[in-house]
């Protein structure tokens, strides 16, 4: 394996594959009337010789859409399974699930649906534990999770149970657990999942700002593009277990959109049956009646100028925007391709 | 290494207290049960004395049988290792993957959370348990030597049900959900180390048979130490076979471990 020092994370070709129940329907009548006393099992490829390195310092997004493989290979990534076949070479010296102890104190994760915090007990408590775990020094210690507690707006909650915390609050916390010892790489599974625009922010900010001081490289898996948007600069996109895409988030919008966002805010419509006549020929157009507004995809190689023209003649027109494709819209597009 | 596992088990041993006390309900409650529980059992050896017309049944007078059988019962914590249910349903709801990202011997972490448990109702079990037996059972009298002989024993006891329970524990890792299995085994434990009754009342054949296993010397040497005392000799006997199984059980823990943790298949996203 060829070790860049500029890379923390190198995997080469892994591979993982799960035994699962045989589908019913591929089972013989009897087979089909023993299947609570005997079941027949069979492979299923989850992740499907994937290749990819990131960087020190860098945001990365790791996109897919369910059962693409994200969290598989997540998991490969922090130890936890052991893959199939191939190779992960983190932090230029740790196989993960090999050196796991070891590679787990520089490493940081946060699995969105599942909490590291003891459930019943005053979140400080299980930081104590944290503290031990990762042997912090007790200076470092309380001087980083002071300035964690006052960017993410906790300070107040430390001697709340967990429990009685709100999903927001949570996930702040479970944060701060995850770089609290500093680590080199963190992993975040669905860090804003369930979270109000609100508390989003915030995570955001305090994302941005700890990867600016610590230089610490964060991959984030989410199906929140706007998390992506808002922080990575580079993404890796799996579909069915592959790498389908592996670089700049800018290039993955222009090589997998051909279309702009045309967003349009009109006084009065004019003529209705030539409006609906005109919008005919375009995809995924959204009317919202109630605020006057229209936001249609405009095809890269179509004429804007001649359906601007067109559209001044059905609307009187109080605003337009010509705005580049939306994430969201287009990992929209690939999905459906690819189901 | 050493000092990190102990500070690792100090703080997990200040959390776990920390979580029995803020449920302080479930804590009354099992003061309560075991209360009931000593009268229960007086109540339904007293008949039986009075049903069968004799001083002694295998041995045992009526004040020695009760005393036998409600420390049996109160012992019972030391039997309930917290590391099978948590193994379960961690595994049952991922939650594993997260202990899986921290710095620690995950089997290690198991045993350390359900030893504070388990000594936790231990104790509150136990000490209940002498107040009574001193109030109800005048007859009884019990030396402080034989409590320390039993409670060094309760310790060795306990090594090997822990060990045991905890590779019920790691069956988890194939099975999911290891309730039956951990039910059985307790009952196993439980009868044939003369938790019910004594082995007194079990056919001389099968007595012999658990000579050579480790129940022989636990729950029924235990009980009898404490409650006729016993002579060095058999006091170390005991102890060292149960330090010797436990040991063996333990080596073959950490072994199945090694092949449990490559079973993880991490369910769910």
């Amino acid at each position: 394996m060829c070790i860049d020092s500029d890379k923390v994370i190198v995997v080469e070709d892994i591979f993982k594959e799960f035994k699962v129940p045989k589908d019913d329907n591929k089972l013989s009548w009897i087979k089909k009337k023993l299947k609570y006393f005997y079941r027949e099992w069979e492979s299923k490829t989850v992740v499907d010789n994937i290749n990819f390195s990131i960087k020190k310092g860098d945001i990365v997004g790791y996109l897919g859409a369910n059962g693409a493989g994200k969290s598989t290979s997540i998991k490969m990534l922090t130890g936890i399974l052991t893959p199939t076949s191939g190779k992960i070479k983190v932090l230029n010296r740790f196989e993960p699930v090999k050196d796991r102890e070891e590679y787990v104190k520089h490493i940081g994760v946060v699995f969105g649906q599942r909490s590291s915090l003891v459930y019943d007990i005053p979140v400080i408590d299980s930081y104590n534990l944290f503290r031990v775990m990762y042997e912090i020094d007790k200076k470092t210690f309380e001087e980083r999770f002071n300035y964690f507690i006052k960017i993410l707006k906790v300070e107040h909650l430390i001697n709340v149970p967990y429990r009685k915390l709100s999903l927001g609050e949570r996930m702040r916390f479970e944060i701060i657990a995850a770089f609290l010892h500093k680590p080199e790489i963190v992993f975040l599974d669905e860090p804003t999942i369930g979270l109000d625009a609100s508390a989003k922010k915030i995570v955001r900010k305090f994302l941005k700002t700890i990867n600016k001081e610590d230089n610490v490289t964060i991959i984030i898996t989410t199906h929140d593009m706007d998390d992506i948007e808002d922080l990575c600069k580079n993404i890796i996109f799996i579909d069915k277990g592959c790498v389908l895409y592996d670089g700049s988030l800018l290039n993955f919008k222009k090589k997998y959109s051909d279309w702009r966002t045309l967003n349009i805010n009109y006084k009065k419509i004019y003529n209705k049956e030539n409006l609906d006549n005109l919008l005919l020929g375009f995809n995924s157009v959204t009317r919202d009646n109630q605020n006057n507004t229209i936001r249609l995809q405009v095809a890269s190689n179509q004429d804007i100028n001649l359906f601007l023209k067109q559209l001044l003649d059905v609307l009187e027109i109080a605003d337009i925007e010509i705005a580049p494709p939306r994430l969201e819209d287009v990992v929209e597009g690939i999905y459906e391709k690819s189901n | 290494m050493k000092n990190k596992i102990l500070s690792n088990f100090y703080e997990l041993f200040k959390l776990d207290v920390k979580k029995q006390i803020e449920y302080k309900s479930a804590f009354y409650f099992d003061i309560i049960a075991s209360i009931l529980r000593f009268f229960v059992i007086k109540f339904l050896w007293e008949f039986i004395f009075k049903l069968v017309g004799e001083s002694t049944i295998r041995g045992f007078m009526l004040e020695e049988m009760i005393f036998y059988v409600a420390c049996s019962f109160a012992c019972i914590p030391l039997l309930r290792i917290h590391a099978v249910q948590k193994v379960e349903r961690e595994i049952q709801t991922s939650k594993i993957n997260v202990w899986f990202t921290k710095p620690i011997n995950y089997l290690n972490f198991i045993k350390m959370s359900s030893i504070t448990i388990s000594f936790f109702y231990f104790c509150i079990n136990f000490s209940f348990f002498l107040i009574l037996a001193y109030i109800f059972l005048p007859s009884i009298q019990i030396s402080i030597l034989n409590i320390l002989m039993f409670l060094v024993m309760s310790i060795a006891i306990y090594f090997v049900i822990l060990n045991i329970k905890s590779m019920v524990a790691l069956i988890a890792f194939w099975t999911t959900s290891v309730w039956g299995i951990n039910y059985f085994v307790t009952q196993i434990i439980f009868v044939f180390s003369g938790g019910l009754v004594p082995l007194t009342f079990f056919p001389d054949n099968v007595v012999t048979i658990l000579k050579y296993l480790p129940f022989y010397y636990m729950n029924y040497s235990a009980v009898s130490i404490l409650l006729f005392g016993s002579d060095l000799n058999f006091f170390i006997k005991s102890i060292s076979i149960l330090l010797i199984f436990g040991f063996i059980v333990r080596l073959l823990l950490n072994k199945f471990y090694k092949h449990a943790i490559k079973k993880l298949d991490g369910l769910g996203g």
